[in-house]
């Protein structure tokens, strides 16, 4: 499992396995507007990259995030 | 009342530190204790806490999540920002007497406008009796 993949399960309390592109705060209620907060500071701490507001604003899913921390420099799948 | 400083998000910076020192008296215990409803005798009765391995009462390890509070809202950043989370590593038992409460920003995020602050509450020699993390978000 990706570095990414643990952030989601941690932060939101999943199995890793629930963890996919498709994962969202509309089909999973743990990610709430606090969580969504936390897991931004997570992916930026882990992968030593920072967002924009606009940027952070933009992640409506897991592969979103994915692409989000790739366009960074960072390696999601790792 | 005591004035509450008043960092901006703008203001803040990796690195950035303040601290404070605080009292545990028994009178803190007793407080929290009435707060809490956390009346366990290992905090509140001598007679029973002295035939354990502490060989006394020792303070509830939340006041230092009430330290923590302080620091945050009283020295850093203070009065513009909200609490989002706070983490809690109990590394050995609080002490009766003065103690130093520090916190460092370790992380700034802009696109959420949070600060990581690593949290400690230590003696003068360093020794840590609690860490922690806490994120609060910046409304200015």
């Amino acid at each position: 499992m990706s570095k990414l993949t643990r952030i989601f399960a941690s932060v939101l309390g999943v199995p890793e396995e629930r963890v996919t592109p498709e994962l969202s705060p509309e089909n999973e209620s743990a990610w709430d507007s606090l969580n969504a907060i936390i897991l931004v500071t997570e992916i930026e701490n882990a992968y030593a990259i920072r967002f924009t507001y606009d940027e952070a604003m933009g992640v409506k899913n897991f592969g979103d995030a994915m692409k989000l921390v790739e366009s960074k420099g960072g390696n999601p799948n790792a | 009342m005591p004035e509450s400083a008043s960092y901006r998000f703008d203001d803040a910076q990796e690195g950035q530190a303040a601290s404070f020192e605080a009292e545990i008296s028994k009178q803190s215990v007793t407080a929290f204790a009435a707060l809490s409803g956390d009346h366990s005798p290992i905090h509140t009765d001598e007679v029973y806490a002295s035939g354990t391995s502490f060989g006394g009462t020792v303070p509830h390890g939340m006041i230092a999540g009430a330290l923590f509070s302080r620091l945050v809202g009283m020295h850093l950043p203070g009065r513009y920002c909200l609490y989002i989370s706070q983490t809690l590593q109990f590394h050995r038992p609080l002490p009766f007497g003065g103690v130093r409460v520090k916190g460092i920003v370790t992380a700034k995020s802009e696109a959420t406008r949070t600060l990581r602050i690593s949290t400690s509450v230590e003696d003068a020699e360093g020794t840590v009796f609690v860490r922690g993390e806490a994120i609060v978000r910046m409304f200015q």
